[in-house]
């Protein structure tokens, strides 16, 4: 069989068989920062309604620790994710963030997952965990990849590690004997692959292998989003299209197929 | 909901990422029903743990076990979700009980929080597996 990639259409594919991640600089940096400035203009409104001035800046998200308690977190978490995802222009900036790599991973024809996701991790808060999984052992297709685009630098606990895919298979076969992931975390804490990504880029990688965070033990805030992608016409498995993924870019020859009719008899 | 919230550790959700009895239903609609039930019950929910695809896993419904004492109990979408082990299923349902913590099952909207409902529990279970839907 044969392969008619271009190099860089090699090169990126290899990176994420190989590693089961890939990490790109963003070009469409003008889009990135529209997406940080409504960011912050939701942030500066939720404190606005509770009569709290906040100086809004850049740095303002690294240092949000400071204004807000725990407790309070996840209404801020919801005002912001609420506001941005009733905004069609926040989800086309997302895509067309990583789309040049979603292409060439995913294929040319995607859904998008509806809602995308934010995360907020206080330092030393540890009621917003993952604790290591692969999604696709809870309903989600391994035909999916993760867009994951972080507001702030994130390096070692304020980010997410990932498990090398090497010895993912190794420790996911020991679910059943444990019954437990934590278990598999104990043992694999040592192995893992911190990602250290920075704003301005971003994160592509599979669910298949297991991956998570713990509590963040650096002096700043993380903020980064997450949405899920995949070929329109790969399988589905719990998350389907319609309730959880929607169609984004369903091309000319499809729409054709779609609508073919055969000759019908008079 | 700010007063459920004070007043109650809560009640942890549960729903299936496999089939159920050779449906699948959405993890959106069993968290609606379920979400339902607590919102008519007055019960504070706390978001659903998803149990594994695997056929026969129950790993995640283990963990609920060890996460017993943070909890006021349990919204468990169907009776259907249970283990279709019968020993299997007596031994979860019995270390809730024990710990008289209530399990509300949200689809059939019942609520066990003694062994003797156990009873109840099992005859529906036993119907539904062995009557045909037509």
């Amino acid at each position: 069989m044969e392969n008619y990639f271009t190099t860089e259409e090699i090169n990126t594919q290899k990176s994420l068989i190989k590693k089961g991640y890939f990490i790109f600089d963003i070009k469409e940096k003008k889009l990135l920062n529209e997406i940080r400035d409504k960011t912050l203009f939701h942030v500066k409104d939720w404190f606005k309604k509770r009569k709290i001035k906040l100086k809004i800046n850049t740095n303002i998200l690294n240092n949000i620790h400071k204004f807000i308690s725990i407790e309070n977190l996840n209404s801020l978490r919801l005002h912001v994710y609420n506001k941005l995802n009733l905004d069609r222009k926040f989800h086309e900036n997302y895509f067309f963030i990583g789309k040049q790599y979603i292409d060439i991973l995913c294929g040319n024809e995607v859904s998008m997952q509806k809602k995308v996701n934010l995360s907020i991790q206080l330092p030393k808060d540890d009621s917003s965990l993952l604790p290591v999984h692969s999604d696709v052992w809870q309903g989600d297709s391994p035909y999916e990849l993760v867009l994951w685009i972080p507001l702030v630098n994130c390096a070692k606990t304020k980010s997410m590690y990932i498990l090398p895919k090497k010895i993912n298979k190794k420790f996911q076969d020991k679910l059943f004997k444990y019954n437990s992931t934590s278990k598999i975390f104990d043992e694999v804490k040592g192995k893992v692959k911190w990602l250290d990504i920075k704003y301005g880029q971003g994160l592509i990688f599979t669910q298949n292998i297991m991956h998570g965070n713990v509590v963040n033990l650096e002096k700043t805030t993380r903020w980064s989003f997450n949405c899920r992608f995949k070929s329109l016409l790969s399988p589905y498995s719990g998350k389907t299209i319609g309730d959880f993924f929607s169609p984004i870019t369903i091309r000319a020859a499809t729409r054709l197929g779609m609508n073919y009719e055969e000759p019908k008899k008079k | 909901m700010k007063n459920l919230k004070k007043n109650s550790k809560g009640y942890r959700g549960y729903i299936f990422s496999r089939k159920i009895k050779g449906l699948l239903i959405p993890q959106k609609v069993q968290n609606l029903v379920i979400r339902d039930y607590a919102n008519r019950k007055k019960l504070f929910f706390k978001l659903s743990k998803v149990e594994y695809s695997f056929s026969g896993s129950y790993i995640m419904m283990k963990s609920l076990i060890k996460e017993t004492k943070t909890l006021d109990g349990l919204i468990i979408y169907s009776i259907n979700l249970l283990p279709e082990n019968k020993s299997e299923r007596k031994y979860f349902l019995n270390s809730f009980l024990k710990q008289k913590k209530k399990i509300h099952f949200a689809l059939e909207e019942i609520a066990l929080d003694n062994k003797n409902k156990i009873r109840e529990i099992e005859d529906i279970y036993f119907v539904k597996e062995n009557s045909k839907v037509i």
